[in-house]
This record gives structure tokens, C-alpha cells and sequence, in this order.
């Protein structure tokens, strides 16, 4: 393994802005079956993400020195790019609160966080998979999932490699333009996002099941040679199989169900009850038979907002 | 008359209103003649279109008589943001002119959004008007994506504004309220002057002489068409960006709005712990400097300046 600090900008008082990567490569680099990079921490809050990141390359250091054989792709691990939002408890750059993930591909001649995207980028680009480990810019709590944008490039098939139980197939939306995940499909790179936990949290279970995932995936794209169990055999999901439920009212959201449940439709799902009085404004019942795959987090809820997502068998 | 359109419960004692202000010949009809919609406040750090907006109210209360058409006016569409000094959808932190068309059963922003668009959308003409953020000062313009420049160049004319700024359609931009707008018909410009936070009186008085000047002009109300100045456009001519070279302390040697020629000095960039000398920035081409940063912190790459080179001398 060698560390490169992959970009540093000086700032006008503080240290310097700095991104730090992990390569790893088989002892012959011609002899790299594969090429797989691995961003993590693009906003400041995506604290699980950035642990299971570094998990990952302490994984990938210890059996490397324990057996040299082990690396056979070359690996780039990036497990916090947004380091200054991390140390402030913000997610975007903290100067101008530009979203770092909306403005790749970058440019160089432009301003802080386009110049830090097109830096980074160029690290980035020209490897065979794209991995982006990232969090809900809402209040969710969602099972982990594979994200794969409709771009020409995406490799349905692989996205099983990762062993979760579901991946989530969309169709390019205009506010994608600027992120890593879309931009590194314009260069080729077969990517996925990976999302799941909650806002600035770190969950054992969850960091474990998404180190597992990636050492899946670096295994069965010979990245790695190791051996780890299959994992779920994971359903592509469409917009036409994903139910989505409001609450008709705002106020104490009481979820009911756990994400990752089986319910029936008509089981109670949650309640939302008046802030102020304590009475029941609202009982929310499933519409649909399905697995509960997110739920609204946090504890007051607006008007109207989805309160769980279900997918169901179509 | 003052119109609530919709409403979205928050979670404690508390509604989201987003509330229009409608001008029209009889009240007591829906909609008559062409309609307009003047709409600020998308960025709850912005308050140059507030200003304007009850600026105009005031000019269309005293003047009944003269109103041909439908003029609605939106001054603060994230409300909550508004009276918070917020630049996005409080708790959600969601940019607002990043979220449209938006959807009716979604996050809270989104809500918002879809309402605007459900309550705007089938007007004529929509002017959202936007200051600068807190960190640059800019000169009265309005900016087109080029996809719709045919229609809307004509309409910008009539403003009163300094600079007419055609730029490239950018994806991230379909996200826009004018974009939406545009793309249902609505012929939708956005005019940007000022700075964040802050007002620029005399700017606004600017527009406001644009904006009756409009509506003169497309009959909606009662009047000969006022002088305006001519714009700049940037079809003829160039735009020079200059970025920090270094971080630190931006210190501008120029006022804004200023004529340069090439290779003069904006500023200068100082180490704040004196250690290095102080960076000069220079200008990389002559024109107008029609954006200057407000706000003295930089890193590298920061924006300092922008400066519009006039190649047909039809700056005034």
C-alpha cells in the first residue's frame, strides 16, 4: 500500500486542505487483472461512509502483508475528500457551501470546489469501476442499497457482485450533471453508488455489511483474491415497483416498522400525532404488500412528506 | 388582493403560505389580459427583488387606473428562509432554485417548489429576480440560456438593466424555476444585480423604472413605454473570469462597475500572517468590471472578478 496525499490546497489561516489516497497494486502492476476506485466523505456528514472506507483499506493493508498475492486489480481508496467539512460538522465546502458531488467533472480555472472536483478527478478517471460510497441527502433510514444512474455505461450484472438485497435503477435526473457517480460514467467507468446510513452516524452492523459488500465486489472483479460468502442475490428495482407514502399531516412522526420489514397491505406503519396536544392526527397504514425499504428519520415530519418507501414484487 | 395559494402544515403550530399579491383591472374576475409575475426571494439571503417588488405594489396601488393586464407578485417564495437570513429551505438545506419542477409528495422543499410552478406557471412573462450571493457584487443584468434567447433577449431590453448575459444552457440548470418556466411556455428572465443581504437602492430603482417600462410596453398597463438605457450584450463581446491565484485576504483596488483596460490592478491578496507579500490580481482583458467580490476571504480559485469586454461599443 502506498499513501498520496492526492491534493493540497492552502487555505488563508488554517492548515492546508488536504486529500489523502490508498493505492494498492499487485507486485507486477502489469499484472493487474482489474481497477477499481473507491470515493468516500465528497460531504462532511457522511461519517459511516468514510469509517467503512478506511475500514476497508486496513482490510486490504493487513492481508496484503500476510500474503503478497492478495491484491491482484489495482485499488484507489479516497476515504474523505471533504475534510474541512468533516472537522466542522458541515457538509458542503464550508466557505461558499458549494456541493463538492455537484461539480465534477470540474474545472481547473474555475472557482474552490471546482478547481478541488477537477483535481480529484484527475485521479479518477480511466479506472474499469467507480465506487462511490455516499448518504441520503434527506432524513432517512434506508436498507443499504446500490444506486445505478441509466447511462449507457452501467453494468446491471455486476451490481449483484456487492451481495446487498436490492439495487435502485433510475433514469438520469438534471441535478446528477455535476456528481462523481454520473461524470465518471461519461468516461467510461462502470460505476455505483453506494448508499446507506444515517446522517453524521456511525452503525457497526451497517459499517460491517458494507465492508463485507465491498470485499465482495473487489473479490468477484478480481480486485482481490479471498474468499466470502455470496451474499443476497440482489433484485434490480424500478421506479414502477417502489410505493412511496406521505403523511397526510405534520407533526410527532412514530414510525412503527423497522426498514427492512414484510408487511401486508393494511398493517400499521406509523403514527403522527399533534406537537402540541398529543393527539392522533394521522395513522398510516401500508398500502401494498412489500419490504419496507426506508423510513422517515427524525422525529417531527412535515405535511406530506414520504414517510416509508416499499418496494413490492411486480 | 392578497392571496394565499397553498399551504403545507409544519410540524409545530406553524404553515408554510405561499401568498401572491394580484393587481388586475377588476378584482372580481380571475384573470384579465396578459398576465406577468415578478417573483423574488427563491434565495432566503437575497432581498434586491423584496425591495422592488413592494416598490412596484406601491407604484400599482396609486396607479388602478392603468392596469390592462394581470401583474401577480411573489416577493418571498422560501419564506422561512427569508425571515432567517437562510439561502436555502431551512432544515433541509435544499437550494431551492435547484429542486424545480419539484413534486407534490415529497420533502418539504420539493412541495414548495411543485406549488410555485402549479401557481405561476400559464402567466406570459415571469421575472425572478435575484441579488448576488453574499460574496460578489454585481451590476444590473439579466442572464438567458441560449436555448430561449430568441424570445427573451427582446423582453430584456425593455429592463433597463447594464448587461444582457446569454450564457450556455447547463444541465444543472434545467433544475431552475426560469428554466421550468420556459419550458412550459411562460417566457421567464432572470435578472441579478447587488449583493447578498444587503439592499442597492439605486439599482432597484432601476429595475423598477425596467419593469414599468415592460409592462407598458406588452399593454398591461395604460402608458407610453419609459426611456431606458441600452445593455450591453454579450453576444458581442467576451467575458474574462479572474480567480484568486492564492488564499487570503481579497483587498480591491477598484470600484465596481468601473471601466479597466488589461492588466490593471483589481486588488490584492494578503497573507494574513504578513509572512508572504501581498498578490496582485490582474485584469486579463479591458472592459467592464461587472462583478467584483464583496466578500474578503478567498482560497484559490475563488472568484474575484468578472469583466465584460464590449466589442461593438454599445455600452453606455
Amino acid at each position: 500500500m502506498t499513501r498520496h496525499t492526492l491534493l493540497n490546497l492552502a487555505s488563508p489561516s488554517r492548515d492546508a486542505f488536504r486529500v489523502e489516497g490508498f493505492r494498492f497494486a499487485p507486485r507486477q502492476h502489469n499484472d493487474a487483472d482489474t481497477s477499481v476506485a473507491i470515493v468516500a466523505g465528497l460531504n462532511g456528514h457522511e461519517l459511516a461512509q468514510m469509517h467503512a472506507a478506511a475500514q476497508l483499506v486496513n482490510f486490504l493493508q493487513t492481508h496484503q502483508a500476510e500474503d503478497p498475492h492478495f491484491i491482484t486489480g489495482e485499488i484507489l481508496i479516497v476515504p474523505a475528500v471533504n475534510t474541512f467539512g468533516f472537522n466542522m460538522g458541515e457538509r458542503n465546502w464550508p466557505l461558499d457551501k458549494t456541493d463538492i458531488n455537484a461539480m465534477f467533472p470540474g474545472f481547473d480555472q474555475g472557482e474552490t470546489s471546482q478547481r478541488i472536483a477537477h483535481h480529484l478527478f484527475e485521479h479518477l478517471k480511466g479506472f474499469e469501476w467507480g465506487i462511490e460510497l455516499e448518504d441520503r441527502r434527506d432524513q432517512y433510514d434506508c436498507m443499504p442499497y446500490v444506486r445505478m444512474i441509466k447511462s449507457g455505461f452501467e453494468d446491471k450484472k455486476a451490481a449483484a457482485y456487492f451481495g446487498l438485497q436490492f439495487a435502485h435503477y433510475r433514469d438520469f435526473v438534471p441535478s446528477d450533471a455535476g456528481s462523481l457517480q454520473y461524470n465518471w460514467s461519461v468516461w467510461h467507468t462502470k460505476t455505483y453508488g453506494l448508499v446507506f446510513g444515517n446522517k453524521q452516524q456511525i452503525e457497526t452492523h451497517t459499517t460491517n455489511q458494507i465492508l463485507d459488500s465491498l470485499i465482495r465486489f473487489l473479490a468477484k472483479v478480481g480486485a482481490i483474491r479471498t474468499k466470502i460468502f455470496a451474499g443476497y442475490a440482489t433484485n434490480i428495482v424500478t421506479q414502477d415497483a417502489i410505493t412511496l407514502i406521505p403523511s397526510q399531516r405534520a407533526g410527532v412522526f412514530e414510525p412503527r416498522q423497522a426498514v427492512g420489514s414484510f408487511v401486508k397491505k393494511g398493517d400499521l406503519l406509523g403514527k403522527v400525532f399533534d406537537s402540541l396536544d398529543g393527539s392522533i392526527r394521522e395513522k398510516i397504514y401500508a398500502p401494498v404488500d412489500g419490504l419496507i425499504t426506508c423510513h422517515y428519520h427524525y422525529p417531527l415530519i412535515y405535511q406530506n412528506t414520504i414517510a416509508y418507501r416499499m418496494i413490492s414484487i411486480v | 388582493m392578497l392571496e394565499t395559494l397553498f399551504t403545507i402544515e409544519l410540524p409545530v403550530g406553524e404553515s408554510y403560505q405561499l401568498k401572491r399579491h394580484r393587481f388586475s383591472p377588476n378584482e372580481d374576475q380571475p384573470e384579465q389580459g396578459k398576465r406577468i409575475s415578478i417573483i423574488s426571494g427563491t434565495h432566503g439571503d437575497e432581498l434586491e427583488g423584496v425591495y422592488v417588488i413592494t416598490m412596484l405594489a406601491e407604484w400599482l396601488k396609486s396607479n388602478r387606473d392603468k392596469i390592462r393586464g394581470t401583474i401577480d407578485l411573489y416577493p418571498s417564495l422560501n419564506s422561512l428562509g427569508i425571515d432567517s437570513i437562510t439561502r436555502t429551505v431551512p432544515f433541509y438545506q435544499a437550494d431551492l432554485n435547484r429542486i424545480f419542477p419539484g413534486t407534490s409528495r415529497d420533502t418539504f422543499p420539493n412541495q414548495i417548489a411543485y406549488g410555485i410552478i402549479e401557481a405561476i406557471k400559464g402567466s406570459n412573462i415571469a421575472i425572478d429576480i435575484h441579488a448576488s450571493n453574499i460574496f460578489l457584487r454585481e451590476l444590473p443584468q439579466v442572464r438567458i440560456a441560449k436555448t430561449y434567447a430568441e424570445h427573451l433577449v427582446p423582453l430584456a431590453k425593455k429592463l433597463n438593466m447594464d448587461f444582457i448575459w446569454v450564457h450556455d444552457a447547463i444541465t444543472v440548470l434545467e433544475a431552475t424555476l426560469a428554466h421550468t418556466l420556459n419550458s412550459l411556455g411562460t417566457h421567464a428572465l432572470v435578472v441579478e444585480y447587488g449583493v447578498g443581504m444587503r439592499l442597492t437602492p439605486g439599482y432597484g430603482q432601476q429595475l423598477l423604472t425596467g419593469i414599468l417600462n415592460l409592462l407598458a410596453s406588452e399593454g398591461i398597463i395604460d402608458m407610453m413605454p419609459f426611456s431606458v438605457r441600452e445593455p450591453c450584450y454579450s453576444d458581442h463581446g467576451r467575458v474574462y473570469y479572474v480567480n484568486a491565484p492564492a488564499a487570503g485576504l481579497f483587498v480591491p483596488a477598484m470600484d465596481h462597475c468601473q471601466s479597466v483596460k488589461a492588466e490593471q490592478i483589481i486588488g490584492h491578496i494578503h497573507d494574513p500572517y504578513g509572512v508572504n507579500p501581498p498578490i496582485p490580481c490582474l485584469t486579463p482583458g479591458s472592459g467592464v468590471l461587472f462583478t467584483l467580490r464583496e466578500y474578503p476571504i478567498v482560497y484559490e480559485g475563488s472568484l474575484i472578478a468578472r469583466i465584460f469586454d464590449a466589442q461593438t461599443g454599445v455600452c453606455q
